[in-house]
Order: C-alpha cells, then structure tokens, then sequence
C-alpha cells in the first residue's frame, strides 16, 4: 500500500504535537508495511526517517517544477524554510513573510538556500492555495492508492489531489479552528476545515472531544468519523537526568505555546494563589507564543517575578530535562484535541493536573483534571500534589498503567482499518 | 423448617463539603448540609417512603408470618431523627409490629474495628443505646462493615452481648462450606455465625440492569423459583432498602413491585417460613464450628474492606484521621469528637476507590465527587484544618 501523507515536521525541528503525532503515525504505519511519500512544507536533514521519503514541497513549485525521480533523489536536498508552519495564524505569517524579505535581500549569496520572499503568497491564505497546486502537481506524478492529510493547511492540497487522480482521501482531524481560536474563529479556515471533511473518504479525530465538534460545528456524518488516540512512545526517553536543585524547593510547570488555547493566563493567576500559601515554589513557564509579553507583565505586577522561570522554546533535550526536574505537569488548557505533553511528563514520573476540556483524557483515567477557568481549583490541586505526597505516588503508580495502554501501534493498527476498509 | 431472613440495609452517609486548600484555617463546618438533605429529600420520597410503606402492610397482611431485620446506621438514624421525623416514625411503627429485627453495628458506619478497638468498643455501644431509645429493643445481632468477619470480631460481639454475628459468604471463609447453615464461632461457644447468601442481591442487580434495557424487572415468583432450586436451613439474604425504589418515568413497576410480591410468593411454597436472624439462629443448634483467624490479606481480592481501605489513599487518609484519637479524646470540647467521627464513615473512603476507574463506573450513586482523587484531596484539605484546629486548643 502506497500512501500520499500531506504532513508537518519532522524530527529533530518539532515544535509540538503535531509534528510527534505525523512522526509516529508514519513510522509505525511503515512497520505495518505501508509505504509513505511524505509531504511536508518544511524539510530538514532527515534523521532516523528511513521509513518515509521526505519530500520538499517547497522545492516542487511550479516554477521549478522537477521531475519525480529528482524527487527522490533530493531525499538529502538542504531545506529550506518554507513559511507554512503548523499553528500559524495570519499576523505570524506576515511576521515570517516580512523577517524572509529581509534576509533574502540582506544575505543575496545564500539564494540557493533561501527562496525570495516575493515567491510566497501575500498572505497565509494565499500561500495554503499555492501550497495546493503544489499538491495536485505531486499527486499527479504519483502513483499510490490513498491520500492522508494532517491538518487544515494541506486540505486544500489534498483536495487538489484528489480531484486529480480520484484516489480515496483521509483527512486527519489534530485540531479544529474552535480550539486554536475559541469564538473568534476565522471563517476562512473553519471553511477549508469544513470542505476538507466533506470531501474526505474518511475522517481520523484524535479524540471522541474533537469527534464531536466535528459533528457538531461541521455537521459531518458520524458513520463517516472515527477516533484514532494519539500515543506516546518510550523509545524517545533520553538519558536519565540527575537534576541537583535545592531541597525543599517545588518546581511546577507550564510547556506548551503561550497562546490563550493552552490557558498559560489561568498557571499564571493560579500560581499566585499557591504562593500565598506556599513559598517554596518555582513555576516554569517554557514555551513561547503571542501571550508571552503580557504574562511576563502581568507577573511583575504580581511580584512574583522571583518564584518565575521564563525559559523561552526549549529543544528536545532540554525539554527531556525540564520534565525530570519537576514536581507536577500543569496543562490547563482551554480546548485541547488531545494533548500529547502530559503523556510525556507522565514518562519523566511527572504527576500531570490536565484540564477536563483535553482529550487526552479519554485515555488517562487516573489523571487528575480541573475546569482550566477554575483557578482556585487549579491552585487547591496544585497544593495537594505538593503537599500530600502520597496523591503524586498513587497518581504515577495507576497513570503509568494507563501509560502502558497508550501505544502507537495501535493507533497505526486502527488507521490501517480505515485504508482497508477504503479500498476495499 | 427451613427460614428466610431478609435483611434490609439503610446507609445515607452525611455529604462533605467542598473543601478547598484555601478553606483550611478559615472554614471549620466539614458537613455539606444542602447536599445532605437535597439526596435525603429525594430517597425518601423515591424509596424509603414508599417501601416501608409496602412493608408496614404486608406485616398486617400476612399477621405475623412476614418478619425480616433492618440494619441502619446510626448516622443515618440520626439525620432521619433531625430531618425526617416522619420517616423515623415510619420505622417505629416497623418495630412496633414485633416482627422487626434492628441489627447492631458501630453507629458511625466505620471502619473503626480495623484501627482502634476502643473506638470500635464505643460505636458499638452508642448504636445499641440508639437502638434502644428509639425503637425499644437492644439488638442481639451483630454486624461489621461490609460483613467483614475475623475471630477478634467475634470474640468482641461476644464480650459486648450479642448472640448471633453475620459475615460474608465469600469462598474464603466458607471453604467449601455450605452458607445457608448455623455455625459457632470457634473462639465462641455462646455466639452464633450465620453467612450471607448473595442470591438476592445478585438478582436484583442483575434485574435492575435489565430493566434499564426494557425487560421486565425481577418479579417475586422467578426469584423464588431460583431460591427454591437449593433449599436449606436457613438463607440470608441481604439487601439494600435503596433498591427498592419508584421507578423511574417510562419503566415498569420496578423492585418495589417485587416487595409486595415476595411475602406471597414465598409463602405458596409449603415449607419455607420468613424470620429474623436473631430467631432463626436460636432455632437451630450450630452445625459445627468455624475459625477465620484474620481478614483476609489487601492483596486478595476477596478482602473485605478493600474497596474502602485497598489503595494508599484510603490508607494514609484513613490512618490519619485514626492517628488523631488519642488528642480527640482528651480535648474538652465534644464537638471536636463528633466531628472526628462523622469523618470516620466509611463513605467517605470509598470514594477514593481507584478501581472504579478501570472498571464500569460501579461507585454509590451518591457519590458527589468526580474522581476519586479529588475525595481524597478533599479529605485531606479537611483532615488538616481538624489537625490543625486540634492542636491549638
């Protein structure tokens, strides 16, 4: 079986769960045996990624329009940022677009690397559409039996190609306009989202939360819906951190973007609440985003700039790091399709407080869960951790149970049923 | 000739607050009284009302021939006094008619026995002179939480006058034994051991289930009929008074139907008489007797208590809470001890049952909580406020 996957990141450049989740399906779909031309936007240096071949979308444009064994052949081609990242919202987008002009005019040499700016759409929009053609150019040159897409950037690209070659579509749900957005949602993506599921074969929701938005705000057919659960996989466990940190001191922490979907305001507000009845605690905030000035300040005027850690985006390892040396794994986040974070906190014996509104949920009963407006809750939740220590113990000793059911194999082994029962 | 024993449980526990973090040292009413009477108000007139009701006639229809034991807590017996006079009386008129058991047991619904025998010792009795005031009879018969049974118990329901104990019918203490039979506990030659027989509660638990699918409930004659496949000396069979209640709209006549049922039912077949436990035991002469040195281990899964005390939540809020009796008891102000005891029912660790999370959601129905980590956290941000309100005097 041969797979057009319309995808995001790869490792080591992974900026959040999206790209983990296309990872995994990719490398646990190529151990069931299926092959996968993998598009994503942006191509790095692969690494351990033997089981796709990574196609730079960005280097087939019509302009250079190359041929599809050149294709292949650039497996190793040095990418090139490609501005369609995941998350991105309008206003980011000019930001990369403009910060591109710049360096394309300021660093002429490196125009083999870098693409001028003025070969980009105007606007995020502009640009998904010319991501599409990019689409319907692939599928054409291809031969395969079905097309997966991840996410509403590369709907359009995967319509494109399916009208081109009439091969059956699956459109993989990670996260829905309403969760990035809440009620501010932009019509232009919740209607690509929209078309891209009604053109789909098939939907993936990764969680039975986003399964019912979907049917909800989409009004998709429910026959048409199936839940497939993000997992989590030890493999990546890094070395085992020794963290020497000063004894009696608690660190709880936030990772994740600081933009109003992850409800970073509701840690900051109910982080001041700990701190009145508890001073030996230090909340870290890592991760960047669009809210991140405002919770600096808002935290100064707190005064609690000592009892805050503000690392900024943190890589891999030093996420590995970051969750050994901590006492609890806050996600109050305000809608949440899945939420693979707490699962990975969870590896590093973290105990996690997970907002109600996270999918994740469905696959951890023994989590404990808080309404993520709730933040006297989350602060009387967050004192329970740190002061009964037996609530942390019970909650890692019953969660790593939880953990041992959460695997990727079956998430591949459900997504193989639907292409089966697809092309059957 | 071979006895029925019905036993009706009653246990409607006090709700606790929402206690937050932040409500220690500030707040010092534990109880959540608007919950408590709202979930009293609503039993009460979907089951207790109606059933005792069903009850009182079949006493007077049946003149004598239909008997069967009530077992209630003594905190359940306490609210209904406070709150539900009607109810109580209710009850009175159900000991009024001689063919009533009250069964004893310790008053706060505890599970005081495994962590403090002084404290059990005392429960035990404020149950027994509960029982007396209200309904005018001292109970002969004894049972711990859960029929829970060891040798130790037996020996302490001895020392404390009781004539018959109950425990559960579990492969473990039965080993091969038959339950429906009278034994002798072996440390005790003047008490009486008689063992629970499932078979009804099974049935209505199974019945009620398929009556949600839209089967007609468990009706009197086909549990008879169950029954009768193995008769013997005597069956215990215990139920809680709760399942009997109204139906819910649409349904057919649920289990309060099959409590009119049952005294008819049981009597057309020739041979089988209702009674009391406390009766039946005197009636027969023990057919040998029975040693169970211990509860059964934590980790078997036939242990008694471990669906209130298995997992370490139950275990350190439980031990906690024990671990205060000794300053309790020399505090000068009785209230601390009445609230030391109302924390101490068994409810309250029940809700922090981890296994109802794996399994299909099986907790009480009343249960107020929504995991079983927040009754534990919940618990715990109480049982610091009560330790540190102790400690100040």
């Amino acid at each position: 079986m041969r797979i057009l996957m319309f995808g995001w990141e790869f490792p080591p450049h992974i900026s959040g769960g999206l790209g983990t989740a296309c990872y995994e399906i990719t490398r646990t779909l190529a151990h069931h045996g299926a092959q996968i031309d993998f598009v994503v936007p942006r191509a790095e240096p692969p690494t351990d990624t033997a089981h796709v071949k990574l196609v730079a979308a960005s280097k087939s444009t019509l302009a250079y329009p190359p041929t599809t064994d050149e294709f292949f052949e650039r497996l190793d081609i040095k990418p090139f940022d490609s501005i369609l990242r995941p998350y991105l919202n309008d206003e980011e987008y000019l930001t990369i677009l403009n910060s591109t002009t710049e360096r394309a005019v300021t660093r002429p040499n490196q125009q083999s690397v870098i693409t001028p700016a003025s070969h980009y759409g105007h606007n995020l929009m502009a640009e998904v559409a010319r991501y599409s053609e990019v689409g319907e150019e692939l599928a054409k040159g291809d031969d395969f039996d079905l097309i997966h897409a991840h996410d509403w950037m590369t709907f359009l690209a995967a319509i494109r190609a399916k009208r081109a070659t009439g091969k059956p579509l699956v459109v993989h749900v990670h996260s829905v306009e309403y969760d990035r957005s809440g009620s501010h949602i932009n019509q232009n993506i919740f209607d690509i989202e929209k078309l891209g599921m009604q053109e789909a074969d098939h939907v993936i929701a990764v969680s039975h939360y986003t399964r019912n938005l979907i049917l909800d705000q989409y009004g998709i057919a429910p026959d048409k819906v199936s839940v497939v659960h993000n997992a989590v996989s030890r493999r990546n466990i890094g070395p085992v951190y020794h963290v020497v940190r000063p004894r009696d001191e608690k660190i709880v922490l936030f990772l994740g973007r600081i933009t109003s979907q992850k409800g970073p305001d509701f840690f900051v507000e109910a982080a001041a609440r700990v701190l009145e009845k508890m001073s030996n605690v230090t909340f870290v905030m890592a991760g960047s985003g669009d809210m991140l000035p405002r919770l600096i300040e808002r935290v100064g005027e707190l005064r609690l700039g000592r009892h805050f850690h503000f690392t900024g985006f943190l890589n891999g390892h030093e996420v590995e790091r970051m969750y050994a040396m901590s006492d609890l794994y806050v996600m109050p986040s305000a809608s949440e399709p899945f939420g693979l974070s707490p699962l990975e906190a969870m590896l590093y014996d973290v105990p996690v407080l997970i907002s109600k509104q996270a999918g994740v949920n469905e696959v951890l009963p023994h989590a404990l869960t808080v309404n993520f407006w709730d933040v006297s809750d989350i602060a009387n939740k967050i004192l329970a951790i740190l002061k009964y220590p037996v609530l942390s113990r019970e909650l890692l000793r019953n969660g790593r149970k939880d953990l041992r059911k959460i695997r990727w194999e079956a998430a591949a082994a459900r997504i193989q049923l639907i292409y089966n029962n697809l092309l059957r | 000739m071979p006895s029925v024993c019905l036993i009706l449980k009653i246990h409607e526990p006090h709700q606790l607050r929402q206690y937050s973090f932040f409500d220690i040292g500030e707040l010092a009413t534990y109880v959540d009284e608007q919950a408590t009477l709202t979930h009293l108000d609503q039993v009460e007139c979907q089951c207790y009302l109606p059933s005792t009701q069903i009850l009182l006639k079949q006493i007077e229809a049946h003149k004598g021939a239909f008997r069967f034991a009530i077992m209630i807590s003594g905190v359940t017996l306490s609210l209904f006094e406070r709150f539900h006079p009607e109810l109580l009386a209710q009850f009175q008129r159900l000991a009024d008619t001689g063919c009533v058991e009250f069964i004893g047991e310790p008053y706060f619904h505890s599970l005081s026995f495994h962590y403090s025998k002084p404290e059990f010792r005392e429960q035990v009795q404020l149950h027994r002179d509960k029982l007396k005031s209200l309904f005018g009879k001292a109970p002969e018969t004894f049972h711990y939480h859960a029929l829970s049974y060891n040798n130790d118990l037996a020996c302490e329901a001895d020392a404390l006058g009781f004539k018959v104990i109950l425990s559960t019918g579990t492969d473990r203490v039965l080993d091969g034994r038959s339950p429906n039979r009278v034994y002798q506990p072996a440390p005790c030659p003047n008490l009486k051991l008689l063992f629970e027989n499932p078979l009804l509660t099974e049935n209505i638990a199974r019945f009620s289930l398929e009556s949600r699918l839209g089967t007609p409930p468990l009706s009197a004659p086909q549990f008879m009929s169950h029954l009768v496949q193995k008769p013997s000396e005597i069956m215990i069979l215990p139920a809680n008074l709760h399942d009997f209640h109204e139906p819910a709209e649409g349904e057919p006549q649920g289990a309060l139907g099959f409590l009119k049922q049952f005294p008819d039912a049981l009597r057309a077949f020739k041979g089988l008489t209702f009674n009391t436990p406390a009766q039946a035991a005197q009636d027969q002469i023990p057919c040998g007797s029975i040693s169970i040195p211990g509860f059964a281990s934590m980790e078997d899964a036939e242990h008694d208590a471990r669906q209130w005390i298995g997992n370490e939540l139950q275990k350190d809020a439980i031990q906690g809470l024990y671990f205060l009796e000794k300053e309790v008891k020399s505090h000068p102000d009785p209230a601390i001890l009445l609230t030391w005891r109302q924390l101490q029912v068994s409810d309250h660790f029940l809700y922090m049952d981890t296994k109802q999370l794996s399994d299909v959601r099986g907790c009480a129905a009343s249960n107020p909580y929504h995991s079983p980590y927040d009754a534990y956290i919940n618990f715990m941000n109480i049982l610091t406020d009560f330790s540190e309100r102790l400690a100040i005097r």
